[in-house]
């Protein structure tokens, strides 16, 4: 997995490439939303668009990254979702939890 | 003029006339025979120097002269030419004259009578009075006789009564004599060999077919028993056909071989009917030597017919086992090889079966080997609507981890059983782990035991400290149309139906 991090004002922007799943990615990704949390910096976006896939593990990444910056006030929404990534999301719930946009620009606009 | 110093009475002539020609007809064996035999007898007996017969061609509408018979010494050549070379139409003649009118008729003198067209040859050899009579069949007139005398002859009556019977018992020889005749030539020019054969053991008559299928002489046929002739084999069956014939009884196709003078064997099939009181048999037989042979030809082609169908069957079945066997290698490999594609460093899976229809691989407890099945289960599937393989896949790959993770422990001793079942019409798949399985009242730590809050199990799993996860089951539910624990729970089976 690659993750390649951009920041505007407050809000970070995670440009994540590879899956995110059991021992492929999982880690990788929870490393980086926890230094991005370290560093304060609770205002975060994730680009999906190419993130293949996302398994259960993953999926748990994201829920518990999701507590974790909502307990700290911040923010984790998502953007630009394969319609596998979207699928899975929708199959467990967690669209109804998440925010997510089609676009960056409007992910951007919402924070 | 000629006179008969000895001649008998009258009575007594008839008499013997009557009793010659009788016999005349008893002891002919042919037509000609008789006929020549009664003009004799009449002629002798009567007193009556030429006797002619003459026949009725019924399609040419015309009386034949059939044969003529005079006493010896007398020469009436020319009469007796023109006798046997006219012929007479109805009414025509002494003879037409008698055919018109069915009755006998008498001419004192023939020279003086008005139709009686040989009169000039009779006259010039002193031939004068004449008499004929109808040889008559139910009442129909089938010939006539006649017969001349050199002295001029008043009608008798009483003679002309009796030969009016003598006529009729003319008209019927005649008539059995062209029946006997024309059975004699369909007996001579059956293509069938008809016999007849006697209770003694030997042929008493045979037509000539039997020389033409046999080659044999009339006589070498009638000199032998003819079970001689039977093949060894078939005279059991031929002599409980003759026993049946003797008892009276009829035989109808039956089969045997006779030998045939070239030593070769001729199928012949019969028909026969006994006579007991006269102690033979009329039978027909068929030489069907050809048509057994054709059919024994059938019957072989058809057997090899069958074996080569079986043999054909043999061939599919063989092929069917070297494509299945093929399959199997090919799946062996695929597996195999999807196997070694994993990076290196990866760990042993072993294949317990690779059939098309049954795949089951010994999986051990470790990360890497869950990612060394997904390839396996993609090539597998690699027929499949991507959509269908997207979602087996992912189960598989849940489940897969589940049972390594809870099951196993990630304990690389310890091994994950799972199998893969392709039917026509759906997808099975079976993930057993080493463990003890689990309860359902235990899953709080997984979205699934908490439908209305995907975010509730994620706190429980942060307070247990399991790493994050939790959304298998559900997302396998999803995915899957059927999905099956044991009652240990340490064992699923998943299916996907083929829609």
């Amino acid at each position: 997995m690659q993750i390649a991090e951009r920041t505007i004002g407050d809000l970070t922007i995670l440009d994540v490439k590879g899956p995110i799943a059991e021992g492929d990615g999982d880690d990788e990704f929870r490393d980086a939303v926890n230094r991005l949390v370290e560093r304060g910096r609770l205002l975060v976006l994730l680009n999906l668009a190419e993130v293949p896939h996302i398994d259960s593990t993953g999926l748990g990444v994201l829920a518990s990254k999701y507590v974790t910056l909502r307990r700290r006030g911040g923010q984790l929404k998502l953007c630009i979702l394969s319609q596998r990534t979207r699928r899975v999301l929708e199959t467990t719930k967690l669209i109804k939890i998440f925010e997510v946009f089609d676009t960056e620009a409007e992910a951007v606009r919402s924070f | 003029m000629r006179s008969y110093p000895d001649r008998p009475t009258r009575a007594a002539q008839q008499l013997a006339a009557e009793y010659v020609s009788a016999r005349a007809l008893a002891e002919s064996a042919t037509l000609a025979e008789a006929v020549t035999r009664i003009l004799q007898a009449l002629c002798e007996e009567l007193g009556w120097d030429y006797g002619a017969i003459w026949s009725l061609d019924a399609d040419s509408g015309i009386l034949r002269c059939v044969d003529t018979w005079h006493l010896p010494g007398l020469a009436v050549p020319e009469f007796d030419a023109v006798t046997r070379g006219t012929t007479f139409a109805r009414g025509v003649g002494l003879p037409g004259r008698v055919w018109a009118t069915g009755e006998p008729a008498w001419l004192s003198d023939v020279v003086t009578d008005a139709n009686f067209p040989r009169a000039p040859v009779a006259q010039a050899e002193g031939l004068r009075s004449a008499f004929a009579l109808p040889l008559l069949i139910r009442g129909q007139v089938v010939g006539v006789m006649e017969f001349f005398s050199h002295e001029i002859r008043e009608p008798d009556d009483v003679l002309l009564s009796m030969l009016t019977r003598v006529g009729a018992q003319v008209g019927q020889f005649l008539e059995r004599k062209r029946a006997e005749e024309e059975l004699d030539r369909f007996f001579t020019l059956s293509l069938d060999m008809l016999c007849v054969a006697g209770f003694d053991g030997y042929l008493k008559r045979v037509n000539p077919a039997w020389e033409r299928v046999l080659g044999y002489t009339r006589e070498e046929l009638l000199e032998r028993p003819y079970l001689g002739f039977v093949h060894p084999d078939d005279r059991v069956a031929t002599t409980a056909a003759l026993q049946t014939l003797g008892d009276g009884g009829h035989v109808v196709s039956f089969e045997h071989r006779y030998r045939a003078s070239d030593g070769t064997y001729r199928w012949l099939q019969w028909a026969a009917v006994p006579y007991p009181t006269e102690q033979t048999v009329y039978a027909a037989a068929r030489d069907i030597t050809e048509q057994k042979e054709a059919r024994e030809t059938i019957v072989r082609y058809s057997k090899d017919l069958v074996k080569a169908r079986e043999a054909q069957a043999a061939d599919a079945k063989r092929l069917a086992r070297l494509v299945s066997e093929l399959e199997v290698r090919n799946l062996l490999n695929l597996v195999q090889s999807a196997l070694q594609d994993s990076s290196e460093g990866a760990v042993a899976i072993e294949v317990i079966s690779a059939q098309p229809t049954w795949v089951e691989l010994l999986v051990p407890c470790v990360r890497e080997a869950a990612e060394q099945i997904q390839p396996v289960i993609a090539r597998l599937g690699a027929d499949l609507r991507p959509d269908v393989l997207e979602s087996v896949g992912d189960a598989f790959r849940e489940l897969l981890l589940n049972a390594v993770e809870w099951g196993g422990r990630w304990d690389p001793t310890r091994k994950v059983r799972i199998a893969f079942v392709r039917a026509n019409r759906v997808l099975i798949y079976r993930i057993a782990d080493p463990g003890p399985g689990f309860k359902l009242d235990d899953l709080d730590h997984a979205a699934i035991a908490h439908p209305g809050d995907p975010l509730e199990h994620e706190k429980i799993r942060q307070e247990k400290g399991l790493r994050a996860g939790g959304f298998g089951l559900l997302m396998v539910r999803a995915k899957v149309d059927e999905l099956v624990y044991n009652e240990k729970h340490n064992e699923v089976i998943f299916m996907k139906y083929l829609d």
